[in-house]
């Protein structure tokens, strides 16, 4: 099953989560997002979460990870479209203090 | 009045990472009649998906091992979940309780497991024992529901 949608598109690398963002769901998203960035070398990494069905400490760790990957390349992230509990959680971390969370209408 | 047991049950299933959203929906499966509130139902997935979790990626960390789930409904509405594993233990369970902390940082582990357990339930406990496993209780009383 596929929980992972990448566009590159302008300057913008967007990494589309869907389903379940627990430890088994992780897994293969890291290293996917991680080779495109390597390759593309975007300007903005921007994770679309508004397809997240359940995340748990492993999807922030998934979050914070790719924060760092993506600072270390100069990389610019940002949160798009997170559900309320997934936003609960994020805030929890502290995460919405280091990343900049972007909401639109559906 | 006294509280009495309204229902049990108790479940084992190995250390594999699709048994995450196994244990979510055994958990959901056994809350569901009790009528919960969305969000209590949520947190209680939540809270049981990283008590698994740990018990695969730190306690049987590189093997096999069994987990086992335990779940009592009680008739004042409490909730008592368990998970424990048979795997390498907690050598220091305050320091591992906090947040933040990690023992495998390289992993993309966030620190937050425990944390999240904690705030998703009224009252988390621990025990664990090095070389013999670890296991966490949550309890948590629901609320009444709205009818
Ligand atoms: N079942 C377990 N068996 C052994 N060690 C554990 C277990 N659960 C947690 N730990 C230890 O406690 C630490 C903190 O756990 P947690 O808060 O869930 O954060 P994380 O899983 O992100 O490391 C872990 O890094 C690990 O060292
Ligand atoms: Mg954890």
């Amino acid at each position: 099953m596929e929980n992972l949608i990448l566009d590159f598109s302008g300057d913008t690398l967007t990494a589309v989560l869907m389903g379940d963002m627990d430890h088994h769901g992780v897994a293969g998203v890291r290293t996917q997002i991680d080779d495109a960035m390597f390759r593309l070398m975007p300007k903005i990494l921007c994770i679309e979460l508004s397809g997240v069905e359940f995340m748990d400490s492993s999807g922030l760790g998934l979050i914070l990870g790719r924060y760092q990957k993506a600072s270390d390349l100069g990389i610019e992230v940002m949160l798009s479209n997170p559900s309320p509990r997934t936003e609960r959680l994020i805030v929890m971390t502290g995460i919405d203090k280091m990343i900049k969370i972007k909401k639109k209408e559906a | 009045m006294k509280k009495t047991l309204t229902n049990e049950i108790k479940c084992s299933f190995l250390s594999l990472s699709q048994n995450e959203s196994l244990a979510r929906g055994i958990i959901s499966s056994f809350l569901l009649p009790l009528d919960p509130d969305i969000e209590e139902l949520a947190d209680l997935r939540c809270a049981v998906s990283e008590a698994v979790t740990n018990c695969i990626v730190h306690a049987y960390a590189g093997t096999v091992g069994t987990i086992t789930l335990s779940a009592r409904a009680y008739s004042d509405r409490t909730v008592k979940i368990s998970v424990a594993d048979k795997g390498c233990g907690i050598d220091d369970v305050a320091k591992a309780r906090q947040p933040l902390y990690t023992t495998l940082p390289d992993e993309d582990r966030c620190g937050m497991g425990f944390s999240i357990m904690e705030s998703f339930s009224d009252r988390l406990t621990v025990t664990s024992r090095t070389g013999k496993g670890t296991k966490v209780t949550m309890t948590r009383k629901l609320s009444s529901p709205t009818t």
